[in-house]
């Protein structure tokens, strides 16, 4: 036992200690969390009014807020929560709490469901981020149309961030790839949007369309979206499915109409009124209206045309309805899709059009149910290759003694990579990418080992001095080759809009922290153990 | 030099000095003496069993792990054989044309490619990630052929399906088409069962998108493998091993590329990054060969012997993991980085210590040729 102290009294084994339990710190495992975490709110809804906010992706994941009861009961995981919101009954209230307060909703009914307006998930395990790869969620690459300026780049950017958060999604990453570095002129340049935990396509059709809204009474436009509206409905009783309105189609399917009402601003409205003052007037379905009417475009293409009613005549009226429809295979399908048509189109006119026109040039729809069977077989397969690979130097050195702490060092690196990862987390996310880097990493850690183990097995000296020489020699091999690989990632840093910089990445960190920090520590504890027997 | 006696690779016991030696890879004052080395006595034995041997080697040309021990015929005597200096006469005999093999082996491979390049106009088949299309992977068995029914509602696209398979039934199906919506497809699927959105994974890469990915990082492997020549360049100073160094890179990376075409695998951005990964893991094995070579103090074969050991292990450790990881993933991204590196290592063995291996004895034997 004398050895084994002796390995722990050295600073570097010491160092490398100290580095893995601040890792776990960092990662902060718990799995046994309860609690669901919200993802998003919307808006006007209940929980909205009550003042609960989706996470903000930059805290940590363990300290993220929790529902933690509702209405005393306890929730442990989503299911209980939708269990729970199940029971409510409408225009009651409700207590919600979670471990940073206490929140009292009032329910209200939409379309005969009691909807609190939140989508939550299962409260996470531990610190480390999981990218999208893992948790499922929407990735979308969009090319801006033309050159564009970094300014316009900005308010591109922080416009669909806008439009995101309007929508309700606040777990959003936007940010800037590029496909070369900017020494070298920088290459295209592509936004990716990253959206967690949603599956649905319809994100995409938001952020990609330029959403330019016009309202034109016979091509000549009273007011667009964004700077000439003031108010968009979005609360029952002022937006929703018009009543009634749902039917079926000669050629198959259910179609619905909403509306929602919008007010104008002054200018736009006095617009309405000069260009209405000199319209005639005619008589539909027993109602006088003037005898133009008001077309509705999105992004140039018709949505909609609107009656103008004969007493708006000349008028400076600021209230406008907007009305639209949705379709679908059977009429809860229809109900579904004009709600998400209306969201869409009230979002648009909230936040106005995109200074420049995009393109989806890359989409991925990812779903969460595989992500969770990833994870399960990346564990088992790991402990799989740590058992293979100790057989494998357990017959080449014909030792376990030697097998043992090469196994042993690779897992602690393992395990301080992933404390990098949790503390780092808004940069460093773990998806397919990281992992994959990670496998790099400690593939070659096994090798850098192997290295060291034989540089100073062969041959028997008990001169210090040689010693030396035999770890220099040892290292020298470790460095040269850890350059190599290190060059050989840096032009994935940059190629390809960044698709591969996660990978480039993970790779360089994890052979970094295992060239300077790991492989040190383990040729101590070789010294310990051979060069005294 | 006192006669060396091993037994397996086990302790040497001859006495090595070590000098203070700087890192700069000057040449031993010490000369070795291969010459004195060969004995007479079973050497015609030897040349029967090598006449032997070249034909077996003809037939295990792509990538077998080939440690030249095993190549022996197990006839009488083999253990001692092995154990005493013959080994080193018999490599000495041999080695040349062990490089000649490999250099062989590089050439078939560079005409494959080019027969291919030439016959398509495309040094690789792609998947959508790098040419532009939809990839639809649906992740529970649909218990129908999933393939054959997509190609007889689209007969005129290019459709491609590949089964992910857990213990032998379908877990899963990788669905890629170029001309075709992923609407089209999952409408086609819905026809016979049902799927929801959790069972399936979409993504959808423009044309423009993917071709420029592919160029871009066609381009990023060959900067990677320049800059990494330079390092290897810096670091040994001396330019014929380190060319040998590079040139079993490039044969490891080229030969792994030429079977990756061969078996039809559509290459997707993260088999790109194997290559990657391929360039550092080759790499470094042929330094470690080289950095103990020109900083031997025995004689060439002893110090590519113990070399091959350390070097063996390093790749046996990587080539298992990876077969691990091969073998039980489900997840089609990593079931192809693993397979370049399965391959590529495997070829790393066979470049490393039989091209480099020779080419590096070559060079240190001419020197002290040139010195004596």
């Amino acid at each position: 036992m004398g050895k084994l102290k002796k390995i722990m009294m050295n600073w570097k084994v010491i160092l490398v200690m100290v580095a893995v339990l601040l890792a776990v710190l960092a990662i902060h495992p718990n799995p046994w969390a309860k609690g669901v975490v919200i993802r998003s709110v919307e808006r006007n809804s209940s929980a909205f009014n009550a003042g609960l906010q989706g996470a903000s992706p930059t805290v940590p994941p363990m300290s993220r807020e929790r529902i933690v009861s509702v209405n005393n009961v306890a929730i442990n995981n989503v299911e209980d929560y939708y269990a729970q919101v199940d029971k409510l009954i409408s225009n009651t209230s409700l207590q919600i709490k979670t471990t940073k307060d206490l929140y009292r909703l009032s329910t209200t009914e939409n379309n005969g469901k009691v909807d609190l307006g939140m989508v939550v998930y299962n409260a996470p395990t531990s610190n480390l981020r999981k990218g999208l790869d893992l948790q499922g969620g929407t990735r979308v690459l969009l090319k801006p149309e033309g050159n564009i300026s970094n300014a316009e780049m900005e308010m591109l950017i922080a416009s669909m961030n806008q439009r995101l958060n309007v929508y309700g999604l606040s777990d959003v990453v936007i940010k800037e790839a590029r496909d070369r570095p900017s020494i070298l002129g920088g290459g295209t340049r592509y936004i990716l949007v990253e959206i967690a935990g949603s599956n649905e396509g319809e994100i995409r059709d938001l952020i990609a369309k330029q959403g330019k809204f016009e309202a034109k009474i016979s091509n000549s436009t009273i007011f667009v979206g964004g700077k000439d509206i003031t108010y968009v409905a979005r609360s029952a009783d002022q937006a929703g499915i018009e009543p009634g309105s749902c039917g079926a189609l000669q050629q198959g399917g259910y179609v619905c109409r909403f509306r929602f009402a919008i007010s104008l601003s002054p200018d736009a409205a006095q617009k309405q009124a000069d260009r209405t003052a000199n319209l005639g007037v005619v008589v539909k379905d027993k109602e006088e209206y003037l005898n133009e009417t008001l077309d509705l475009y999105l992004d140039d293409s018709p949505v909609d045309t609107l009656n103008i009613g004969a007493d708006l005549k000349g008028k400076a009226t600021t209230e406008v309805a907007i009305s639209g429809s949705g379709t679908g295979a059977t009429e809860q399908e229809a109900v579904y899709n004009s709600l998400q048509n209306m969201k869409r189109l009230q979002t648009i006119l909230i936040t106005g059009s995109l200074p420049v026109k995009i393109e989806v040039v890359k989409s991925d729809n990812i779903s969460p149910v595989v992500g969770e069977k990833f994870l399960k077989g990346a564990f088992i397969m790991g402990l799989l290759s740590i058992i293979a690979v100790s057989i494998v130097l357990t017959i080449s050195y014909r030792n376990l003694k030697i097998a043992l702490p090469i196994v042993l060092t690779c897992v602690l690196e393992v395990l301080f990579l992933l404390g990098v990862a949790a503390l780092f987390g808004n940069s460093w996310t773990i998806d397919l990418a990281a992992i994959a880097g990670i496998i790099v990493a400690v593939g070659t850690g096994v090798d850098d080992q192997i290295v060291i183990t034989d540089e100073t097995m062969r041959g028997e000296s008990k001169d210090t001095y040689n010693w030396k020489q035999k770890i220099k020699n040892a290292f020298f091999i470790i460095m040269a080759s850890y350059f190599a690989l290190v060059v050989a990632m840096i032009p994935l840093l940059f190629a390809g809009a960044g698709m591969l910089k996660g990978f480039a990445l993970s790779t360089i960190i994890g052979v970094s922290v295992g060239v300077f920090i790991t492989r040190p520590a383990y040729a101590a504890v070789v010294e310990v153990l051979v060069r005294e027997s | 030099m006192a006669d060396k006696i091993e037994d397996d690779f086990g302790e040497e016991t001859l006495e090595e000095d070590f000098d203070s030696g700087s890192m700069e890879f000057e040449e031993s004052s010490e000369i070795a003496e291969p010459k004195k080395e060969f004995a007479d006595e079973k050497k015609k034995a030897s040349e029967e069993r090598i006449e032997k041997q070249e034909v077996k080697k003809e037939e295990t040309k792509k990538g077998k792990e080939e440690k030249p021990k095993e190549k022996i015929e197990k006839g009488p005597g083999f253990i001692e054989r092995l154990k005493k200096k013959d080994w080193d006469s018999w490599y000495n005999k041999n080695h040349t044309k062990f490089l000649i093999l490999t250099l062989g082996v590089l050439l078939i491979a560079i005409g494959f490619i080019a027969f291919h390049y030439f016959t398509t106009g495309d040094f690789v088949d792609r998947d959508v990630s790098l040419k532009g299309g939809v990839s639809i992977t649906v992740f529970k068995n649909l218990d129908f052929n999933v393939g054959e029914y997509l190609k007889t509602k689209y007969p005129n696209s290019d459709i491609s399906v590949r089964v992910l398979t857990s213990g032998g039934t379908p877990s899963g199906y990788i669905i890629e088409s170029s001309d075709l919506q992923n609407n089209d497809i999952l409408a086609a699927l819905n026809e016979k069962t049902h799927l929801s959105k959790d069972d399936y994974t979409e993504e959808l890469i423009g044309s423009t998108l993917g071709a420029s990915f592919f160029r871009q990082a066609i381009f990023a492997v060959l900067i990677a493998f320049l800059f990494m020549s330079i390092v290897v360049f810096i670091y040994f100073r001396i330019p014929i091993p380190c060319l040998a160094v590079v040139l079993a890179a490039f044969s490891s990376i080229v030969c792994t590329w030429a079977v990756i075409l061969a078996l039809g695998v559509k290459l997707s951005s993260a088999g790109i990054a194997a290559f990657l990964m391929l360039i550092g893991y080759s790499v470094d094995t042929d330094m470690l060969l080289t950095a103990r070579v020109l900083r031997r103090k025995g004689s060439v074969n002893q110090a590519i012997k113990g070399a091959m050991k350390t070097g063996l292990t390093m790749t046996g450790a990587a080539l298992v993991s990876v077969l691990v990881a091969y073998f039980y993933t489900q997840s089609g991204v990593i079931k192809q980085i693993m397979l370049v590196l399965i391959i590529g290592l495997l070829f790393d063995i066979f470049n490393t210590w039989l091209q480099n291996a020779t080419l590096i004895k070559w060079y240190v034997e001419n020197k002290m040729k040139k010195k004596a």
